[in-house]
């Protein structure tokens, strides 16, 4: 199947009073129609930085895309003018965010936020625009949409703001959302909420998603494929079932060892992975894993590995040492 | 710093020969009765007042009668939501927020009615880590002043080579390196932050730890090292813990019980494997039904319980029991009465007329 967005050796610099820093650094990964496909990792990786460069809102001059093509629908989005982007924005391709009361205007009625887009993209008249809103919230589960039409984001709670932030996403029926760790800042109860409302709504109407998360549990439960990201690289890529089936790079097999499992026998002790994550402005030559790596050799510190075929699927991951690699993420367990 | 045996905790541990000494003079302690911390009926209500003179509108009942014990070297997990009071009772405790009734013994000792003076001395007993070691550094200051500052505070080391070499240690009990006493918290990572953060509240040697969401705002990777961190500290020093979280797993691997939070009041309380595989609360069951298993062939077989609504304003709590709204299992008698916690097995209560 031709995807519907295809990343292409796509790379992301921001010059810092430290030096340059790779936040992405070579990266291809694609999205197919109607898909969800995660992007994982930790603070820093990258993966935040490569939904904002898609969308051409690295902030410049600091940040700067320096290599790469953003294929969507036939054309590269990197080549496209500001003005031809802006209609792939909101229209094509939709983003929700991580907080939305940031993102989200405290001055501007919840109507007028959902009304303007659908005015500026589909042309739709004032009346027009208006019943699209009212449709949206009842679609978003937000009861009494004449009444909360009316109101600012303030008077919304949390959970009912993000359901907010999905029918501005949806409003002008996208092809692609990109979220950005959309239930991070919830509770519990509400996360649940919305990640089901996301995906309830995305298979109803064909939305293809992109979930950029550092949390292996949601990925597991609503990704079809899933790209692990270290350091401004993909170290590993492959569909979420054999990906987490076997783990193929020492860093996913770390993550998924180091948190503690409700469907498993309690650990005595938890297995984390030792060391820091590393400054990206001075990385080391080789793997940028290779520091923290149980199975580190020396090629590992000198050489960057490349992604190599690790499983069926296309399961691709950056290690020299695959086949030394455990084919389990079950640690010995023993409850205290 | 004094062998663990002395500090307490050690109750039941065979000690060396001076804390055997220390323990016979001590009244003899059975570890099943030590409690370290009792909370009777904790009230704490903030009142909400509006218009230009200010008058009283309302009341936000942010801890509405909360009871509980921890022993001795036992850690206790305390979850629930943003706003259900967990963060509040853990302020009460400490008195940084005086309760509006209700009743918090420390070590014996009644801390409602001391004075400051007297609290001072107590707040040395109990030492808080908080969820962003960022915001609770001093930027403006080394990580050797950070952990030493207590000490000279306190008056309890008052030789500044001493304290250097105090902070060493404490440093290297951590996990950190004798030179990161002279960085600045902006040049540390967030899990060494967050060990400086514990390195502090080790350094006036306290018997309670209150872990308020400690490893939240880490990275998944670092989480696991300061948890076993805590659980090392634990063992070693005899500490207990009352362990603030919202992530359930993460409390049930290091909990010996775990109650559970409902806008303001306890809903189920029990030890940590009754809890986990027997929850008779609905809204315990729908909170365990709402954390994804990092395993999608599980998440495929796994069924959920999506809770409807959100969590009711404190300020106008529902009538009843107050999760009846939200409950799948709600009949018409959860709208009139208020379950009390009521006794489903040993150490178990939970606050359903249906459990």
């Amino acid at each position: 199947m031709t995807p519907l967005l295809d990343v292409r050796h796509l790379s992301t610099q921001f010059t810092t009073r430290g030096g340059v820093v790779r936040a992405v650094d070579d990266v291809s990964w694609d999205v197919r129609p109607a898909e969800t496909v995660a992007l994982v990792g930790e603070s820093g990786c990258g993966k935040s930085v490569s939904a904002l460069s898609i969308m051409r809102l690295v902030a410049a001059p600091a940040g700067r895309i320096v290599a790469g093509e953003v294929w969507f629908r036939g054309k590269d989005l990197l080549r496209l003018s500001e003005e031809e982007m802006r209609r792939v924005r909101g229209r094509e391709i939709a983003m929700v965010f991580q907080e939305p009361m940031t993102s989200l205007n405290p001055v501007l009625s919840v109507g007028r936020q959902l009304t303007e887009g659908v005015e500026i993209h589909l042309g739709a008249d004032p009346a027009r625009a208006r019943a699209r809103a009212e449709e949206l919230l009842q679609m978003v589960g937000i009861p009494d949409p004449t009444r909360r039409l009316a109101q600012y984001p303030h008077q919304f709670s949390g959970g009912m703001r993000q359901r907010m932030m999905v029918a501005m996403a949806l409003a002008c029926e996208p092809a692609l959302v990109l979220a950005d760790e959309p239930t991070t800042a919830l509770d519990v109860t509400i996360q649940a909420q919305i990640l089901e409302l996301m995906k309830t709504l995305s298979r109803r109407l064909g939305v293809a998603m992109l979930i950029i998360t550092h949390n292996l549990g949601v990925v597991a439960r609503y990704a079809d494929r899933v790209n692990v990201m270290y350091a401004g690289r993909i170290i590993e890529q492959g569909t979420a079932r054999e990906l987490y089936a076997h783990p193929r790079h020492p860093y996913t097999l770390g993550l998924l060892r180091s948190v503690p499992r409700l469907d498993e026998a309690r650990r005595a002790r938890l297995d984390p992975i030792e060391g820091q994550p590393p400054d990206l402005s001075r990385l080391p030559p080789g793997c940028a894993f290779a520091p923290r790596c149980a199975f580190r050799v020396e090629r590992c510190l000198a050489e960057r590995p490349a992604l190599l075929a690790a499983g069926p699927d296309g399961h691709v991951s950056a290690c020299w040492e695959i086949e030394r690699l455990p084919d389990t993420t079950v640690v010995a367990e023993v409850t205290r | 710093m004094s062998p663990p045996a002395a500090q307490g905790g050690a109750a039941g541990r065979s000690g060396t020969g001076g804390a055997a000494a220390a323990m016979a003079a001590a009244p003899q302690r059975d570890p099943a009765t030590d409690v370290l911390l009792e909370v009777r009926d904790l009230v704490k209500h903030y009142p909400v007042s509006a218009g230009f003179l200010g008058r009283e509108v309302g009341v936000v009942r942010a801890v509405d009668g909360v009871s509980f014990t921890i022993r001795r070297g036992e850690t206790l997990g305390l979850v629930g939501e943003s706003g259900c009071g967990k963060t509040t009772t853990g302020r009460c405790i400490l008195q940084l927020d005086r309760p509006t009734s209700g009743s918090v013994r420390f070590e014996g000792q009644e801390l409602t009615t001391l004075r400051p003076a007297a609290l001072r001395s107590v707040r040395r007993r109990i030492q808080v880590i908080f969820q962003d070691p960022y915001s609770s550094l001093n930027p403006r200051m080394t990580v050797g002043q950070i952990v030493g500052e207590p000490l000279a505070v306190h008056g309890l080391v008052r030789e500044a080579p001493a304290r250097a070499a105090r902070v060493q240690e404490l440093l290297r009990q951590v996990g950190l390196l004798p030179q990161h006493d002279r960085r600045y918290p902006h040049q540390l990572s967030g899990g060494q932050r967050q060990r400086v953060g514990i390195a502090r509240a080790l350094s006036l040697e306290p018997s309670l730890i209150i872990c308020d969401e400690p490893v939240s705002a880490l990275d998944v990777s670092i989480q696991a090292q300061i948890i076993n961190l805590l659980e090392d500290l634990q063992q070693q020093l005899g500490l207990t813990y009352l362990f603030v979280a919202h992530d359930l797993s993460v409390v049930r691997h290091i909990s010996d019980r775990v109650a559970v939070m409902y806008l303001g009041r306890i809903v189920e309380i029990a030890d940590r494997q009754t809890l986990y595989e027997a929850p008779r609360h609905p809204y315990t069951q729908a909170l365990l039904s709402a954390v994804p298993i990092p395993d999608p062939e599980v998440e495929a077989r796994r069924e959920h319980v999506v809770l409807a609504g959100e969590v009711p304003s404190p300020l106008s709590p529902p009538t009843g029991c107050a999760f009846h709204p939200r409950c799948p299992i709600a009949v018409e008698e959860c709208q009139r009465t208020r379950p009390l916690l009521r006794d489903l097995g040993p150490g178990h209560q939970a606050a359903c007329h249906l459990a």
